[in-house]
């Protein structure tokens, strides 16, 4: 919302077209002009990242619960969709078909679990990925333990495009969504349950359709993965690591915005490479803490430090 | 005399889960924080344990004094460094709620990166005192005997604790209504950090209890956490007499679908059973 508003003052809204879509084509024709693999890849997780923090943004961003459990819908999509690969179906028809699986899970296990309390809310979401995780360990038919292994059939260009396509797609439904009056009535939700209720919107309705919207594209992003690294296992795609990092690079970035995601996901993938790269065993160690100094100096993300620079250029041009 | 042993091991097995429940449900209950960290205590506890008893050989009964100072210390820092200044900042209980999650796994990853970085990721263990003695016929080592024992007294004295004396009675104010709590005077910083440290303590001591048992690594954390999770939901968070049955329920079908179905689906049974308890009565099986 409100960066949207500065972003108008200073910008205008054709200058900020006109970005977005200087960045799409220098994304398009890296691949040709700069065939690095190293490069490739690394954009690639940076894009299956953002994709993840924008779904998490979708539905956590502007109604205020927080779901711990993308993790089960990413799960889910890399298995349906390698279990249909294997069987012969073309990878695009398989992306599709894993997101409407996730979909029909995310209807399932939110119209059971989003009348709970908040508290109870990420318990059951963060036990549901854990359980899926534990079914598909056990379960012998699909590989148990051992996980699947998926016939390469694809170049490292195509993984990229999808996935580039994929993540666009999310980014303008996001922003489309804060535009939208759905959006609006979610963001009055999570402001003021009782008073939006009292105005007679529907909470639970809102609150499932977007977690029913947000569920989709880490299914999808699920299928893609597997269908890039060609190998899956249960504690890869379930790992919570999957819901906790989308978590952390949406408030690093800024909840509630559609740019907030993009920007914690390309500053903190980045530093995260830097940092693996230069300190593999402390990595963690180095990341956790500055997690925590992130959260308690910037709890409202990166984006209201820089409405705020960006606001103060624009009145002093004036 | 299957039964028996099986319902004996899951005694002890419940007396364990107890104590890490009991911290779990204290700090959920009465300060609204999903503390994901709580199993990492519960590996800092073990490793400190193990590593007190293989370099100076101190005996593990006693290193438990050592786990319960140390988890103390961390306890402290993270209230003071972290909870009271994100509770300041926080506008409401539900963003106080999820940056507190956020912060709090952050704490679990810096836990297991740092033993990992001090001690390896191998799996570690020692034994101690595991000659068997006989109960009612069946077997037990001895020192699963005394964990079990020590295990209860902590909790009997957690129980004492709270309704006996003046903290005790503050912070059960303070877990029914925190406004109330503040207005009749009582210090709700200090007992933040109180229940803080009392929570991270027990799951110290039960991580020294641990690593008599088990083998330990650095991500042990994780299926200990689950435990707690669903014990404490089962009893109804916050709710002292409800985590004890919790965890006698789980310790006992723990040891059972061991026995009869396979050691594979103990976590799975952990997690069905939350699910289960949260959609049907989300306020605990023994929530007055």
């Amino acid at each position: 919302m409100m960066d949207d508003m500065i972003l108008k003052s200073f910008y205008s809204k054709s200058k900020m077209f006109l970005s977005a879509a200087t960045i799409i084509t220098i994304l398009i024709f890296l691949p040709f002009i700069y065939p690095n693999l190293y490069i490739l890849s690394f954009l690639i997780t940076i894009f299956i990242s953002t994709i993840l923090a924008e779904s998490f943004n979708i539905f956590s961003g502007y109604s205020g619960l927080v779901c711990l459990g993308y993790a089960a819908f990413y799960g889910i999509g890399a298995y349906a969709s390698a279990i249909l690969i294997n069987s012969g179906i073309s990878p695009f028809i398989s992306f599709i078909i894993s997101g409407v699986a996730g979909v029909a899970l995310a209807a399932f296990i939110g119209s059971i679990t989003l009348r709970l309390r908040s508290i109870y809310f990420v318990m059951v979401t963060f036990s549901f990925g854990e359980i899926l995780r534990e079914i598909f360990r056990n379960w012998k038919a699909v590989g148990g333990a051992l996980g699947i292994t998926l016939p390469p059939t694809y170049t490292y260009v195509a993984v990229y495009f999808v996935t580039l396509l994929t993540m666009l797609t999310c980014v303008v439904v996001t922003y489309k969504l804060e535009k939208s009056k759905i959006g609006l009535y979610l963001v009055a939700i999570r402001e003021n349950e009782e008073a939006a209720e009292a105005l007679g919107i529907n909470v639970f309705k809102y609150r499932i359709i977007a977690f029913c919207l947000s569920c989709f594209f880490p299914s999808v992003t699920g299928g893609l993965y597997a269908w890039w690294m060609t190998y899956i296992d249960p504690p890869t795609v379930f790992s919570i690591l999957v819901s906790l990092n989308a978590i952390i690079m949406t408030t690093f970035g800024g909840k509630g915005t559609w740019l907030g995601p993009i920007l914690g996901t390309l500053i903190l993938g980045t530093i995260g490479e830097i940092l693996w790269a230069n300190f593999p065993y402390a990595y963690l160690s180095i990341y956790a803490v500055a997690l925590i100094l992130i959260v308690l100096f910037l709890p409202e993300g990166l984006i209201k430090p820089l409405q705020a620079i960006i606001s103060s250029a624009s009145t002093d041009k004036k | 005399m299957i039964q028996l042993s099986l319902f004996l091991y899951g005694l002890i097995t419940a007396g364990i889960y107890s104590l890490i429940a009991l911290g779990f449900s204290l700090s959920s209950g009465t300060l609204h924080i999903l503390n994901i960290a709580h199993g990492d205590f519960v590996m800092i506890g073990a490793y400190i344990t193990y590593w007190l008893f293989t370099l100076y050989n101190v005996n593990p009964l006693l290193s438990i004094i050592f786990s319960f100072s140390a988890s103390l210390i961390i306890a402290f820092f993270v209230d003071k460094l972290v909870i009271n200044p994100l509770e300041l900042k926080c506008k409401n209980i539900e963003e106080f709620h999820s940056v507190s999650v956020l912060v709090f796994f952050a704490l679990s990853m810096l836990l297991q990166n740092m033993v990992f970085l001090l001690w390896g990721a191998n799996y570690v263990g020692y034994t101690y005192l595991d000659t068997p003695i006989l109960i009612l016929g069946v077997p037990i080592a001895a020192i699963r005997l005394i964990i079990a024992i020590v295990a209860y007294l902590c909790a009997i004295t957690l129980h004492l604790f709270l309704f006996e004396t003046y903290t005790g009675t503050s912070i059960r104010a303070f877990s029914q209504n925190k406004e109330r709590a503040l207005l009749i005077g009582i210090n709700v910083n200090r007992l933040r950090f109180i229940i803080l440290g009392i929570s991270v303590a027990l799951a110290g001591i039960a991580g020294s209890l641990i690593s008599a048992l088990y083998a330990i690594f650095p991500a042990i954390g994780g299926s200990y956490l689950i435990r707690a999770m669903c014990i404490a939901a089962l009893g109804g968070l916050g709710s002292m007499k409800g985590a004890i049955f919790g965890s006698i329920i789980l310790g006992f079908s723990e040891s059972f679908v061991t026995f009869y179905i396979g050691s594979g689906l103990q976590d799975l049974l952990a997690y069905s059973v939350l699910v289960l308890i949260l959609l049907v009565k989300p306020s605990g099986l023994f929530a007055r």
